[in-house]
């Protein structure tokens, strides 16, 4: 178990760090009545219409709620969802309930925005869903500060110790005075994250929507999905392109990932064995150097050097020492473009990726390698034996931080490629860029929903990773 | 991890987002909904009473390169002219011009910040007008002053013709207009290169096919091997008419959905005349007289350039001025200048002569009876307005020679370092294209005989580029269906596909597409 | 006698290493110069006047044009000017914005800590992706202005979290005592954590400015308007698309590209070699803890 404030060792048995003083957080209880009280309200909302006519002589009749489309999908699902989250959160199984319960308010944000949307007018009036929906929230906002407070009093009487370094035994609301400070500190915080990362998740409906340039989005539900999966037989195109986009993203990223850090690794290892620490200490400085220029410089540079007709050096250099006979179209050619996308990676970020080795090496105890010289071993063994497994934990760590991030794939690609090369460099950031934004009727609606699904294997991908890191190094990513 | 807290921060988190998202959506749409009415009520307003409009006290436009440069050629200049001229405050965009198609479709994606007037590209004009984003300019055309002052040129009632699509009421009308004549590209051979390879007068240049491919490749063997075609890119998928900058190699094939003779739409990309282009591509290519770069994708400034330092020997670009263009910076480098214009080869037949860009008011505009009385209209006012736009501001790009009756440009800086006499000036349009005469003497001096002869050669040798299909369908797949056309027209050249084997590809792939626009436009 | 055959055997080896060592050091020698040609031949083309492609030591006919345009001409200079003020403006953002976070982040007992924590670090998780993020600068019309390029990267849960780690590092008895003296919380931010912090505040200043100088993607989405352009957009339009200012006939295209690359990367070219630590001591921070 780690500190959690300096991420020093703790006994299994101290309440307290050793080190700096911080008290222990032991797990908590698993029960939550007042968020599962939450998740039920919210789940009643369900049943009630967003908006409903104000005509109560025609019993408010029509309403529109979740129910009232063709297909009611996003209702079951928004249900089905909620009662997982209550169900998960009960059986302790919370971690999964996070997923749960951000994908109802996804459907819950999709839906009530279509609805108001397309039958919103002036003979209409709020419907008791939102106000529902609403209370639920409150209920569960109400849960976390209430629900830290009693579980912080009853880990107090357990320890029989104060757990409040700073604040002493106070109540929840005594100690939310005294930050109020930092309450508001943070709020400039809160409107950049809001604003940049929370609104754009809402937006995440036009996934379900077609929608052109300057219109409002229109309802289709799961449309653009099926068109991505090639369900019809008029998204075939789509679904080629969709697919091919994926693929690539997954193959660019990961061999990238390979060959950057086992080309990172050897350059460590053997950077290591530099005795002369001024020389070694220029040769770091020239390769940390290509990672501070920007994609658009390096792409520029190396269109410079590559290219096909007479001014690129590289093929000039070749056809003078009559390798070849004709120019190569290095970055124009299907086949040669992912080795060149490869080595810029390699040339630009291998020398950056060793930053991170070199530090553990340097943290190998001298001891280790003079032991190991006095009982004979060659360097070879000792690189066996002594340095390659002292670097795994940090090799795996650098592929778990980087694998999470294999979706993200853009500017690098985007930079470098061409119409000829679409078929092997399209990724997932590129099409969506290239259908949103290069075409005069761009639907919105369809790259939203690509952009969904980039987004939600992401999310498994960072799942995944934070799992195995727990495993690896004892501590997530996230 | 195992603490409530988090499970309780992210449902909050995210139940409060969405609960706050979804209100904030709700006042987002009641306020674009005002936005969008009076631009829509605009065209009976028009018609029933145009004594009424209203001059703008400012104009908001978005164009592209083709009004002088900012910076060095003095476009500041022209805009304080113009806006003297006017009485107008034109506040102008002026986005990057080599990716101004991809800039007009973001711009038309937020209503509020659109500006007043916009330069089309072409191939966006008849969606755009179908899709509503464009004001109806029919009647404000119909009752302009140019419309009835009698002073359009001959060509003009064809032009306009032209103009009518459909919009989103399904009827056809002018949803925006263009001064001048679309223009088009014809063929030019650098007279040194051809010489070298045995052809002593323009009159040798090939006459058909098989002559031009000896041509190109006694072209390439006789001037140090160097590939004498470049182009900016295998396709233009970004502006029709898609294949005007290589019409030797695409001769009567033309990728993209259009009307036949006949009055059927076709895919041309699966018509038979596809593959003879294709395999004429590939020729070019394997056989090095297509510069290797053309994969690439280069821009017409970087094609323009490498024919300019003499790496390449024959260039096809816009008739006209470029003509003159070309030789003086041929001059420049110290090059011989000398250049023909090869006559179009037999089974080209005639060049192409694209659909103009558009100059169109979109619904975002609030007045915009008066942009267009009071901008759009007087561009061919024929008179002081018109020099603006066609030549530019007296004493900054041109001055009056001592007859009184005809002009000579002066050097900008973009064009400093040639002489003085020998300068073109040209604003918007060339003074051939234009589709309104001046009402008094029009003062155009050909600096250059290169022009007119380029543009003689192209007016008797040309044929209207075809029309643009406005089907939902095409709307929506046109971007995906130009992505597989540009990498397999791409994959034959270079040869790792036959021609055959490219369109069975794209056959399989989009059939059920292209049966479905077909069955919308016929 | 043990303490002797210890030393032999452990000189030994050292007098061994020398073919490795030689090998080693040429080795990084080529490294270094591979490292280094693409750089290198692009600074000597952007002081050449002939537009020669291959590669050379010197320029064969040396100039200092491209660089004299790049300074007086305001289709360059602009972005160039544009450029400053987005990084200077967006680094002291995004720094403020990170310092406050993580000092709410490092107090334990602030009701809602916990809370605050997820929200950032949900958005590492997920994210609403370019076209909704799109929609919504649109909608705040925030699109085609500056802040479109500044405001979004200056919150960045990233770097947030990096400077939290270097909070902690701070002992918790300087808090204690300081609150014992009767200082603020803001006061306590001041006059002890950011003093102590300047290391930190070094390190991600210095990642907020790399990022914001070399940003294309956002201004590539979010502005049209090419006066707004900055040295990235406007390098990426000269070198592909050779969209160069008319010159006088004495430069080569070739020359004012090469120039222009040079002048992307000259602030941290410069800069960096001064800054290696804090970059180096960034990046190990960020692993080791997260």
């Amino acid at each position: 178990m780690l500190c959690k404030s300096c991420n020093a060792e703790i006994p299994k048995k101290a309440t307290r760090c050793p080190e700096c003083g911080r008290a222990v957080v032991k797990p908590q209880k698993n029960l939550y009545p007042i968020a599962i009280a939450g998740a039920v309200i919210s789940f009643v909302g369900g049943f009630f219409p967003v908006i409903q006519s104000t005509d109560a002589i025609k019993k408010f009749t029509p309403a529109y709620g979740f129910m009232n489309y063709e297909q009611p999908l996003l209702w079951y699902l928004f249900m089905l969802l909620l009662v997982a989250s209550a169900i998960l959160c009960a059986i302790k199984y919370e971690k999964f309930s996070i997923i749960t319960t951000v994908a109802a308010a996804v459907i819950y944000g999709v839906t009530y925005a279509n609805i108001m949307s397309l039958h919103n007018g002036p003979e209409m009036q709020a419907g008791l869903a939102t106000v529902i929906i609403v209370v639920g929230t409150l209920v569960g906002i109400a849960g976390c500060f209430l629900d830290v407070n009693k579980n912080a009093a009853e880990r107090k009487r357990k320890n029989g110790e104060l757990d409040f370094q700073y604040t002493g035994n106070k109540t929840v609301w005594q100690r939310i005075y005294i930050y109020r400070g930092f309450y508001l500190m943070f709020i400039p915080v809160f409107i950049f994250v809001f604003i940049f990362n929370y609104l754009p998740m809402a937006g995440l409906r036009y996934a379900v929507t077609d929608y052109f340039s300057g219109k409002q989005p229109d309802y289709v539900g799961i449309k653009h999905f099926v068109d991505m999966f090639g369900l019809t037989s008029l998204s075939k195109l789509t679904n080629k392109q969709f697919m091919a986009a994926f693929l690539n993203t997954l193959r660019l990223s990961i061999i990238k990932l390979f060959l950057n850090t086992f080309m990172a690794v050897i350059i460590s290892l053997l950077l290591h064995e530099m005795r002369n620490i001024y020389f070694k200490k220029t040769v770091q400085t020239i390769i940390y150097l290509p990672h501070f220029m920007s994609w658009v410089v390096v792409a520029s540079i190396f269109k410079m050097l590559t290219s096909a007709s007479d001014s690129g050096m590289i093929n000039q250099l070749l056809l003078n020492a009559n390798l070849i006979s004709k120019p190569i179209d290095f970055l124009t050619s299907p086949s040669t473009w992912r080795g060149v996308y490869y080595a810029v990676n390699i040339w630009k970020d291998t020398g950056w990726g060793t930053i991170l080795f070199l530090a553990t090496l340097s943290g190998i105890s001298p001891d280790l390698y003079e032991a190991a010289q006095i009982d004979g071993a060659n360097r070879m063994q000792r690189m066996r034996f002594i340095t390659l497994p002292a670097l795994a934990n940090t090799i795996i760590t650098v592929f778990i931080l980087n694998l999470a991030k294999v979706m993200n794939l853009f500017e690098s690609v985007f930079v470098m490629y061409n119409p000829s090369v679409y078929e092997v460099s399209d990724v997932l950031q590129t099409y969506i860029y290239r259908q949103s934004f290069s075409s005069g009727a761009a639907n919105y609606g369809y790259t939203t929903a690509v952009g969904l699904f980039r987004s939600v294997v992401g999310c498994i991908l960072v799942l995944i990773c934070n799992k195995a890191s727990k495993k690896v190094r004892g501590r997530g990513i996230v | 991890m195992k603490n409530m807290n988090k499970i309780i921060a992210s449902l909050l988190v995210g139940s409060m987002v969405f609960s706050l998202a979804a209100c904030g959506n709700d006042a987002g749409t009641g306020e674009t909904t005002p936005s969008t009415t009076p631009a829509e009520s605009g065209t009976p307003t028009s018609d029933a009473a145009p004594a009424e409009v209203v001059k703008p006290d400012s104009i908001t436009v978005m164009w592209d390169g083709t009004v002088f440069k900012e910076g060095d050629n003095y476009a500041e200049e022209f805009y304080s002219a113009l806006n003297e001229a006017l009485g107008i405050d034109v506040k102008w965009t002026r986005p990057d011009h080599s990716t101004y198609g991809e800039q007009v479709g973001i711009a038309f994606n937020d209503a509020s910040t659109l500006a007043d007037v916009v330069l089309l590209p072409a191939n966006y004009y008849a969606s755009y007008a179908k899709q509503g984003n464009l004001w109806n300019m029919t009647d404000a055309w119909l009752n302009s002053e140019i419309a009835n002052s009698g002073r359009l040129t001959s060509v003009a009632a064809q032009v306009i013709d032209g103009w009518y699509t459909e919009g989103p009421d399904g009827q056809k009308g002018i949803y925006a207009m263009y001064p001048a004549r679309g223009n088009g590209c014809i063929t030019y051979v650098k007279a040194t290169w051809a010489k070298n390879a045995g052809y002593d007068s323009a009159a040798a240049l090939p006459k058909n096919w098989a002559e031009y491919q000896d041509f190109l490749l006694a072209m390439k063997e006789k001037n140090g091997g160097k590939a004498p075609v470049l182009a900016a890119g295998l396709v233009n998928d970004s502006e029709a008419p898609y294949t005007n900058y290589l019409p030797e190699f695409y001769q009567d094939a033309y990728p993209d959905i259009y009307q036949k003779a006949d009055g059927t739409w076709v895919d041309g990309f699966t018509e038979p005349a596809m593959l003879g282009a294709l395999e004429r591509l590939n020729w070019g290519y394997s056989n090095g007289v297509l510069e290797a770069s053309i994969l690439e994708k280069p821009s017409t400034a970087d094609v323009r350039n490498k024919f300019y330092d003499d790496t390449t020997g024959v260039f096809t670009y816009w008739a006209g001025s470029w003509a003159y263009t070309i030789k003086s910076n041929l001059a420049k480098n110290n090059l011989d200048d000398e250049v023909w214009n090869l006559p179009p080869i037999a089974e080209l037949g005639s060049y192409m002569e694209r659909l103009s860009p558009m100059i169109a008011i979109t619904t975002s505009c609030k007045n915009p009876e008066g942009v267009f009385q009071y901008f759009i209209d007087p561009i061919l006012d024929g008179g002081d307005v018109q020099m603006l736009w066609q030549y530019g501001v007296e004493g900054v790009h041109y001055e009056w020679n001592a007859d009184g009756q005809t002009i000579s440009g002066l050097a900008t800086q973009a064009t400093a370092g040639t002489e003085k006499e020998s300068k073109t000036t040209k604003n918007l349009f060339e003074a051939n294209l234009k589709l309104g005469n001046f009402s008094g003497v029009d003062p155009y001096t050909p600096q250059d005989v290169v022009i007119d002869e380029a543009f003689n050669l192209f007016n008797e040798n040309s044929s209207p580029a075809p029309g643009i299909c406005t089907s939902e369908t095409y709307l929506n797949y046109t971007a995906s269906l130009w992505t597989e056309k540009s990498r397999l027209i791409s994959e034959v050249t270079q040869g790792s596909k036959t021609p055959q084997e490219a369109i069975d590809e794209y056959k399989s792939l989009t059939d059920d597409i292209v049966t479905q626009i077909l069955a919308e436009c016929n | 006698m043990e303490d002797n055959a210890k030393k032999a055997v452990y000189v030994k080896p050292k007098t061994k290493i020398a073919p490795f060592a030689i090998f080693n050091t040429i080795l990084f020698i080529i490294i270094s110069i591979i490292i280094l040609i693409p750089i290198w031949k692009v600074l000597m083309d952007s002081f050449d006047a002939t537009s020669g492609y291959g590669l050379k030591l010197w320029p064969q006919r040396f100039t200092l044009g491209a660089y004299k345009m790049v300074v007086t001409r305001s289709d360059l200079y602009l972005p160039f000017l544009i450029s400053i003020v987005v990084t200077v403006a967006g680094s002291f953002l995004g720094l403020l914005l990170s310092t406050l976070g993580a000092y709410v982040l490092i107090q334990w007992e602030m009701p809602g800590r916990n809370l605050f924590s997820w929200m950032l670090l949900f958005t590492m998780l997920f994210s609403g992706g370019m076209i909704p993020t799109y929609v919504v600068m649109m909608n705040l019309h925030l699109t085609n202005t500056l802040w479109s390029v500044i405001l979004p990267l200056a919150i960045n849960v990233y770097n947030l979290v990096l400077m939290r780690n270097f909070f902690e590092g701070i002992p918790a008895s300087l808090y204690e005592s300081a609150k014992l003296d009767g200082c603020s919380p803001m006061g306590i931010f001041f006059k002890i954590v950011l003093p102590l912090s300047k290391a930190a505040l070094a390190a991600i200043g210095l990642m907020f400015a790399v990022t914001y100088w070399n940003d294309y993607t956002n201004f590539k989405i979010y502005i049209t308007n090419n006066r707004l352009f900055n040295f990235q957009m406007k390098l990426r339009a000269m070198v592909m698309d050779s969209d160069l200012p008319g010159d006088d006939g004495s430069l080569s295209p070739n020359t004012l590209q090469n120039a222009a690359v040079i002048v992307a990367i000259i602030p941290f070219m410069i800069l960096y070699p001064f800054c290696q630590d804090y970059f180096v001591q960034g990046v190990n921070a960020g692993a080791v803890k997260e």
